[in-house]
């Protein structure tokens, strides 16, 4: 199946959950519980907090399937950011930080392409990896803490023992050297 | 001032949830105005997309899934459509009907109980100091919230205590438990919710070794619901019938 059609598929899947088709859901589920699962564990370091942030997040996705729009981008990278921001909601209670409630309204907010998840869909995960392993050390190390780990970029900057602004920089221009290490991989 | 220079370096932190609560507000303000620097949010929320294909992909266990599709199978939300202001209102005014009243003894026995769930979560201070942290923020919050229902144990568990709290936002529900005995093997605590007769599936409650129970129910409204219950049955029960330990109005 070409990416295309996978698109197409889930977007049909989630149009099946918005009517409470829990074979739609479970289709869902086969698809991308491993990624979800995989990324939770990742951030989580353990398996029951994992596994109930995999299950909070589908439970979001058939619970709010009405909210989701077409135009809003892929269904993968949608669930996944749920996933992301369910475990950075975990970590932070654990860490009395500042609360992500927020963050899906950020990843959510209006913008004038408003869709996302598209501009990259045809990568492989080899070509993203690759493209990762290619960031400067401490680049890559200042995304890592923020994304997989969900540390504010105050605690980054602790730990590196650079000021904040060091750490701001650094995720910048890593995300920049990344946009321009994948679109190399989409030119090749 | 170079407004674009300067949200740049604070977007994907924005994303990330990674900067301090002034600058995420101040990056939400930006955004609203700024086009420069919402395509620079558009990329950098495509790029931070594709991170998670540096996770690889592990296999939960079964019942996750089986959880999840029962879960689904007993939820009867209304449409959208049919869920108005009004019953809303309704229903949140039952809960802030009950919460002058409940609130007073609930919140005190829960302010009280700091100390209490602060020595049961010392047992496990060694090893999970984060944990403690959470919890005593969480019953903070709980203080400071009101919103808290307390339940004692049916005859079937006497000395359990439980607490239903809703955050301030009044969306989730974190379901607190104490003094509950281990489930007979083969069974498992359920929580249901009651909507007029319509049960609705809340999930397995696991008590730790302790048999304390410390369970978030998130995407849900308390208010919307009359009554809850949790009772023991076997794991993969679909519908309520077990034996109660808990239980009570909602309202």
């Amino acid at each position: 199946m070409t990416e295309t059609q996978t698109a197409i598929a889930d977007e049909d899947l989630l149009t099946r959950i918005r009517d409470r088709d829990l074979a739609a859901l479970d289709e869902l589920y086969e698809r991308y519980s491993k990624q979800a699962f995989g990324l939770a564990y990742r951030m989580l370091s353990n398996r029951e907090t994992a596994e109930e942030v995999v299950q909070d997040a589908f439970l979001s996705v058939w619970r709010q399937a009405e909210t989701y729009r077409p135009g809003m981008g892929r269904v993968r990278p949608w669930l996944l950011s749920i996933v992301h921001h369910r475990s950075i909601d975990r970590i932070r209670r654990v860490r009395e930080r500042m609360p992500s409630a927020s963050l899906d309204e950020a990843w959510m907010k209006a913008s004038p392409s408003d869709t996302f998840g598209d501009a990259y869909r045809t990568l492989q995960r080899d070509q993203i990896r690759e493209a990762l392993a290619q960031l400067p050390r401490e680049q890559r190390a200042a995304i890592d803490l923020a994304y997989f780990n969900g540390s504010t970029f105050v605690e980054i900057a602790e730990m590196m023992d650079v000021p904040v602004g060091t750490v701001k920089s650094r995720v910048r221009l890593g995300l920049a050297k990344l946009k321009d290490l994948l679109g190399e991989a989409l030119r090749e | 001032m170079n407004q674009a220079q300067h949200i740049d370096d604070l977007v994907a932190g924005y994303l990330l949830g990674a900067l301090e609560r002034d600058e995420h507000a101040r990056v939400d303000a930006h955004l609203t105005a700024c086009a420069s620097c919402q395509r620079v949010y558009d990329e950098s929320r495509e790029l931070l997309a594709v991170l998670p294909a540096d996770a690889e992909d592990l296999a939960p266990r079964p019942n996750v899934k089986q959880q999840l599709l029962r879960t689904a199978a007993m939820e009867t939300r209304p449409s959208p459509a049919n869920v108005t202001r009004i019953e809303e209102s309704r229903a949140w005014s039952r809960v802030r009907q009950w919460a002058p009243m409940a609130a007073a003894a609930a919140v005190i026995a829960i302010v009280a109980g700091v100390t209490s769930w602060a020595v049961i979560l010392n047992n496990r201070l060694n090893e999970r100091d984060d944990e403690l942290a959470q919890l005593n923020q969480l019953v903070d919050s709980i203080a400071a919230s009101g919103a808290v229902l307390t339940m004692e144990g049916t005859d079937a568990a006497p000395d359990l205590r439980a607490a239903l709290v809703v955050p301030e936002d009044g969306r989730g529900v974190v379901v607190l438990a104490d003094n509950v005995p281990a489930p007979a093997p083969g069974q498992a605590y359920h929580l249901w919710l009651w909507d007029g007769d319509t049960p609705v599936y809340g999930g397995v409650l696991v008590p730790d070794d302790n048999g304390h129970i410390v369970r978030a129910v998130p995407d849900i409204e308390l208010a919307q619901f009359d009554r809850m219950e949790v009772d023991a049955q076997p794991e993969d029960a679909t519908e309520p019938g077990g034996v109660t330990v808990v239980g009570g109005e909602l309202n």
